[in-house]
């Protein structure tokens, strides 16, 4: 009787424990090999034949194809340079110097990677549209409703993530926590 | 097995403490299983998740031929980047390798493989392009070992990538720099993108 109550229990441990594990590394969309550079994440290994259990775990969960290392590199942000959440209520300034690449773009998403606003608005941002100001860096603005310059439309959701892709770039084999990346800085916030 | 006390000869105190101890080291097995259930469960989410990239693109293509994305890739493919038009082929070598073409749009093209599991096992660009199409072979291992055996030296000018695989999926991706440009990236990837798997009766399609 105590060895059936005992092996329960330890079923029981063992199914939440293990289970409660998977959720919460997979549920975070990152594992082993991710980089943070300031408010950046990148798992270059995810693109790759090379990729970790947990990066084939997170695009079989969410059900994406994680871009080829040979075709370009996705950085994900959900907190702003200074540490904080992203809130799509606020506004936020991306700006700095962008890593060498052929194309980049920049998108708002939620935190299950699907866009945020209708497709008739601005979903993203290519580098061919950026209106850039003679030497100043590139600044783009993210905010609920429109501004002037480089407007990112947030959709005012409460949780958003920053998707900054780069292809063709030479940084997908070389990047460390050195490279420059481009920072986010809340301006406002209602 | 171990008797903790001689029933109805202790005090409650000695019962209690006797049952905590009798229960550790089912706890401890119990973290240790919990670790095993961790390690197993995330080593099979990719073959039993039921909505991954490989079921929601089996919904929309067909095996072995290109189909062009309708304007909503976000439904099929959720970190699909809304600047892009996308073409897929779901390919199947058992019958024989696969040919892919892509255009070169205005801007930028790349042709990006993966496994039935999602894996990316190698892309080619635009850069890589000599003429106005990019093309391509996907051979499995043994197909690869023929071809090298072969007579057909020609093969030696095209690109040929081996696939772990049997089936997998070709992404033709092309980058519409700005909204106004999307249909018409689209168009070009719905009239020219290809894929065509090669048998003796069905040499590689010429432009």
């Amino acid at each position: 009787m105590r060895a059936l109550s005992g092996i329960l229990l330890a079923l029981g441990i063992g199914a939440v424990t293990g289970l409660g594990l998977t959720a919460a590394s997979v549920g975070r969309g990152t594992g082993a090999g991710t980089l943070r550079i300031g408010p950046w994440l990148a798992s270059p290994k995810a693109g790759t034949i090379d990729a970790d259990p947990y990066a084939r775990a997170v695009s079989a969960r969410l059900g994406t194809l994680p871009i080829a290392l040979a075709d370009g590199l996705a950085l994900l942000a959900d907190s702003d340079s200074q540490g904080a959440a992203i809130d799509g209520r606020c506004t936020y300034l991306v700006s700095g110097a962008m890593p060498p690449a052929r194309y980049w773009t920049l998108a708002a998403t939620g935190p299950d990677f699907r866009p945020l606003v209708h497709e008739s608005v601005r979903q993203v941002f290519t580098s061919y549209e950026i209106v850039r100001h003679g030497d100043r860096p590139l600044d783009i603005l993210l905010a609920p409703e429109a501004r002037a310059g480089n407007w990112l439309p947030s959709g005012g959701a409460p949780t958003l993530r920053l998707v900054l892709r780069l292809y063709d770039t030479p940084i997908a084999t070389t990047i460390s926590s050195g490279t420059v990346l481009p920072t986010i800085t809340r301006v406002s916030c209602p | 097995m171990i008797r903790w006390r001689n029933p109805g000869g202790s005090t409650y105190g000695e019962t209690r403490i006797g049952r905590i101890l009798s229960a550790v080291p089912w706890i401890v097995a119990g973290l240790l299983l919990g670790l095993a259930v961790h390690i197993v469960s995330v080593f099979a989410l990719p073959r039993l998740a039921p909505d991954d990239a490989r079921a929601r693109l089996a919904e929309v293509t067909a095996l072995n031929r290109a189909t062009t994305l309708a304007g909503g890739t976000e439904a099929a493919l959720p970190l699909a980047d809304p600047a892009f038009e996308t073409a897929v082929c779901r390919y199947d070598l058992t019958g024989g390798a696969l040919h892919v073409r892509a255009p070169v749009t205005p801007h930028y093209t790349a042709i990006s493989l993966y496994t039935s599991t999602g894996i990316a096992f190698g892309a080619i660009n635009d850069r890589a392009a000599t003429r106005r199409t990019m093309d391509l072979f996907v051979v499995t291992a043994a197909q690869r070992r023929e071809l090298a055996t072969g007579e057909d030296e020609t093969a030696a000018d095209n690109l040929i990538m081996v696939s772990p695989t049997t089936e997998g999926f070709v992404l033709i991706r092309a980058l519409a720099v700005q909204p106004s440009l999307a249909p018409l990236v689209r168009e070009q990837l719905t009239s020219q993108a290809l894929c065509e798997i090669l048998t003796p009766e069905h040499p590689p399609t010429t432009e």
